[in-house]
């Protein structure tokens, strides 16, 4: 099976002169179709920096990578747009929800940018937010809801579009016991259910049960 | 009775809205124009043109909106306050101007009086009452017709409202966005109108002084609007005093190409009132024929109806210097050693550190000596079609006799006098345009910054450098309109209060400045969205988050 995502020989230096420092350096990965891996590292080990090379937030300093067959080297500003709203999911630690949109605008925000017209998408996003417990929440915004449903409202808009993966970057970091099962339990369905291939980094150990495949990282490099 | 109903409410639409709203609105507007609005003028030719679109325009929608409610809802919009005067409509209507937005009739007639209040040249009418009638129309439909319409037609104009907008022709199919960012946080949203609104205020208060001082200088040069004035030898500014023999002027009308001219005493004196003195131009005019006279006037004695009518011991004065004087119709003011009734008050009449007085000439000639045999200036209008030039070279051929045009005598009038004032004020106006721009220029790129970090999650999103640009495009723009709108209104109650109250100063805010200072914010725009977005663009999303 063709790997959905590839980082080969990636390095991300960030800094100059003394300054320099390499947080990712010379990983090569890949991520299968319908696996959820596990970036296993502590704090500062350059995980979030890999995850975000990977997603294509952030250019590498060298390596490359390829989403879904594509090189994302070669993509000029217009395609890597379009391969981000149409193949990629991000959750984030600090969930990056829009503070001046409702619950079901957040998640449909990221549908309306092709021009979509506005009626089919509510109706997706309110489903959406439905299925996983938030019926009563879609017309609130993010400074009304509770850390859990913040993250819950950016896992469905990661889901929205349709991604063929979905990065999750410490998406459990912020919330307490329930909502840990709670979110790592959708991650783990949106694998099952959905065929998404999930990447998930993460520092806390409890979390390791949830994956298919562990990546350890420590200070840039892939240990195991 | 059907039949009736219609009549009765066709004669209500055309007395109410044919005869009423228009009559009451521009009288509100002149109100407005002759007070509030004094240093406005709105006399530009694409203005006319844009009036005259707009009335067409409004009242071609209004006409079309009408016809189709009638046709297909068949029924009438005859309904005031839920009272349904003629049958009302039966069918809900949805397409044509309906499918644009809910009261395309309401729309249609306030762009027709927009055009109007453009067409007569009332910024009133145009800028302040048809805004009201706007509010006012908005809180109507709210409060008394949606309700009813919706209580007719149910659920059908429920979907209906959801669709289509109520007045405004905006979107509904697309998340409002720069809206929501704007109002999102509505604290921050008031301080950054405030910080716009003082910045166009700044901008255009002092093009406003500047433009106004200017005006002043040649304020009655500009309004008698004579081609070409005719002085002594020697004479080319209207400080300097001058004596042209009285037959200069049947000489003046005898030469091809002069159509009319007149002469008028210019004297600078002091004019004693309360025991107080004020430096004043007296201009004695013809007051049969009015030319040389003043222009425009305030209150007058009841006699008094134009500048025809002034009695010999009567004299028009500055409306300015009467009030700083607390003078009344009908005190007595004195000069030249005789006392003089005050019959009405004139508008536009201040000069830098002065202002006019006007009389009749009859009376000049009986009370100064030797002006019986001269005039200060002769002022002549030449015919259509006569070359200018060739007329001032023919007065000139009378050597004693200087001729300039008015251009030329304005300009060397303001040379004269302005050559300290003018300079000082353009200071103001460069440095006053500076501040402004820059302060809007910072308050939209601050106000960008600060959810600099959420268009980075938008980015990261899949969102274009374009969507972004024009994300953050509309929310500056809206901005500006915004703060503009506020700032303009502040500049007109400043340039207000200094033309009542502050002697000596004209503060004068035209359509060239308004635009002006529009040109200057949306350049403003342009920078202040162009550099955070191409940062963005430049920027990877995660870079973006860390900013």
């Amino acid at each position: 099976m063709r790997p959905v995502v590839e980082g080969h020989n990636l390095v991300r230096v960030f800094g100059r002169g003394d300054k320099r420092v390499a947080a990712v350096d010379d990983v090569s990965v890949h991520v299968d179709g319908d696996e959820l891996v596990i970036l296993m590292g502590p704090s500062g080990s350059g995980k979030t920096t890999l995850l975000a090379m990977l997603g294509c937030l952030l250019r590498p300093s060298s390596g490359h990578v390829r989403v879904l067959g594509k090189d994302v080297g070669s993509l000029s500003s217009r395609p890597l747009s379009r391969l981000r709203s149409e193949s990629i999911g991000f959750v984030f630690q600090g969930f990056n929800l829009l503070s001046a949109l409702s619950a079901w605008e957040n998640v449909a925000v990221v549908g309306s940018f092709p021009g979509v017209r506005l009626g089919p998408l509510r109706s997706r996003a309110v489903e959406l937010l439905e299925e996983i417990g938030l019926g009563h929440r879609v017309e609130h915004y993010p400074a009304e809801l509770s850390a859990g449903e913040k993250q819950r409202v950016a896992f469905v808009r990661a889901l929205f579009h349709r991604p063929g993966i979905l990065f999750a970057d410490e998406p459990t970091a912020n919330l307490d016991t329930d909502n840990r099962r709670i979110i790592l339990n959708l991650l783990r369905q949106a694998v099952d259910e959905r065929n998404l291939s999930v990447v998930l980094a993460t520092h806390d150990e409890r979390i390791e049960r949830f994956g298919d495949r562990v990546l350890r990282i420590e200070d840039g490099r892939l240990v195991a | 009775m059907r039949v009736l109903r219609i009549a009765l409410g066709a004669c209500i639409d055309l007395a109410l809205f044919g005869l009423v709203v228009p009559w009451a609105a521009i009288k509100a507007g002149r109100l407005l124009d002759g007070t509030l609005l004094s240093g406005l003028r709105f006399d530009h030719p694409a203005l006319d043109a844009c009036g005259f679109a707009l009335t067409a325009s409004g009242g071609a929608w209004l006409a079309a909106s009408w016809f189709l409610l009638v046709r297909q809802g068949r029924g009438h919009a005859t309904e005031l306050f839920c009272v349904e005067v003629a049958p009302v409509t039966e069918q809900l209507v949805a397409r044509g101007p309906f499918a644009v937005h809910r009261h395309p009739m309401c729309v249609g007639y306030l762009v027709l009086l927009l055009g109007i209040g453009l067409v007569i040249g009332s910024p009133g009418t145009a800028l302040m009452v048809v805004p009201a009638l706007l509010l006012l129309t908005y809180v109507y439909l709210r409060v008394f017709e949606e309700p009813c319409l919706e209580k007719r037609f149910g659920a059908a104009y429920r979907h209906y409202a959801e669709r289509v907008p109520m007045l405004l022709p905006l979107r509904r199919d697309r998340i409002p966005m720069a809206r929501r960012n704007l109002l999102g946080d509505p604290v921050r949203f008031v301080v950054n109108i405030v910080g716009l609104s003082l910045a166009v205020l700044l901008i255009s208060f002092q093009i406003s002084i500047y433009k106004g001082t200017r005006s002043q200088i040649t304020t009655y040069i500009d309004h008698t609007a004579a081609d070409v004035w005719i002085m002594q030898k020697g004479v080319d500014d209207f400080i300097a005093t001058s004596s042209v023999p009285r037959e200069t002027v049947r000489e003046v009308e005898r030469i091809q190409g002069v159509g009319k001219a007149s002469g008028i005493h210019a004297v600078y004196t002091l004019l004693e009132i309360n025991k107080e003195k004020s430096r004043v131009y007296v201009v004695a005019y013809d007051a049969r024929s009015g030319r040389g006279g003043p222009w425009k006037l305030g209150d007058t004695l009841p006699r008094i109806h134009g500048i025809h009518d002034l009695e010999a011991d009567q004299v028009l004065l500055d409306r300015n210097l009467a009030g700083r004087h607390h003078l009344e119709l009908g005190d007595r003011v004195s000069f030249f050693g005789r006392s003089f009734t005050v019959a009405g008050f004139t508008l536009e009449t201040m000069s830098i550190g002065s202002q006019y007085v006007f009389l009749n000439r009859e009376v000049m000639d009986r009370i100064v000596p030797g002006s019986r045999h001269s005039f200060t200036h002769v002022l002549a209008w030449i015919e259509k079609g006569a070359d200018m030039g060739t007329v001032v070279r023919r007065i000139e051929e009378n050597r004693a006799l200087n001729a300039l045009t008015r251009s030329e005598f304005a300009a060397n009038t303001r040379g004269f006098l302005g050559v300290f004032m003018l300079p000082l004020l353009a200071g103001g106006v460069i440095m006053g345009f500076l501040v402004g721009s820059v302060t809007i220029g910072i308050t939209l790129y601050t106000s960008i910054l600060e959810r600099f970090k959420e268009y980075g999650t938008l980015k990261a999103m899949g969102a274009t450098g374009l969507y972004l640009y024009g994300l953050l495009l509309r929310q500056s723009l809206i901005s500006l309109l915004i703060g503009a709108f506020a700032g303009f209104a502040l500049s007109l109650l400043a340039n207000h209060f200094i033309n009542l109250r502050v002697p000596g100063m004209t503060a004068e805010l035209d359509a060239g400045t308004a635009a002006q200072t529009v040109i200057a914010g949306l350049a403003m725009v342009v920078l202040s969205t162009g550099l955070p977005t191409w940062r963005l663009i430049r920027l990877d999303p995660m870079e973006a988050f860390r900013t």
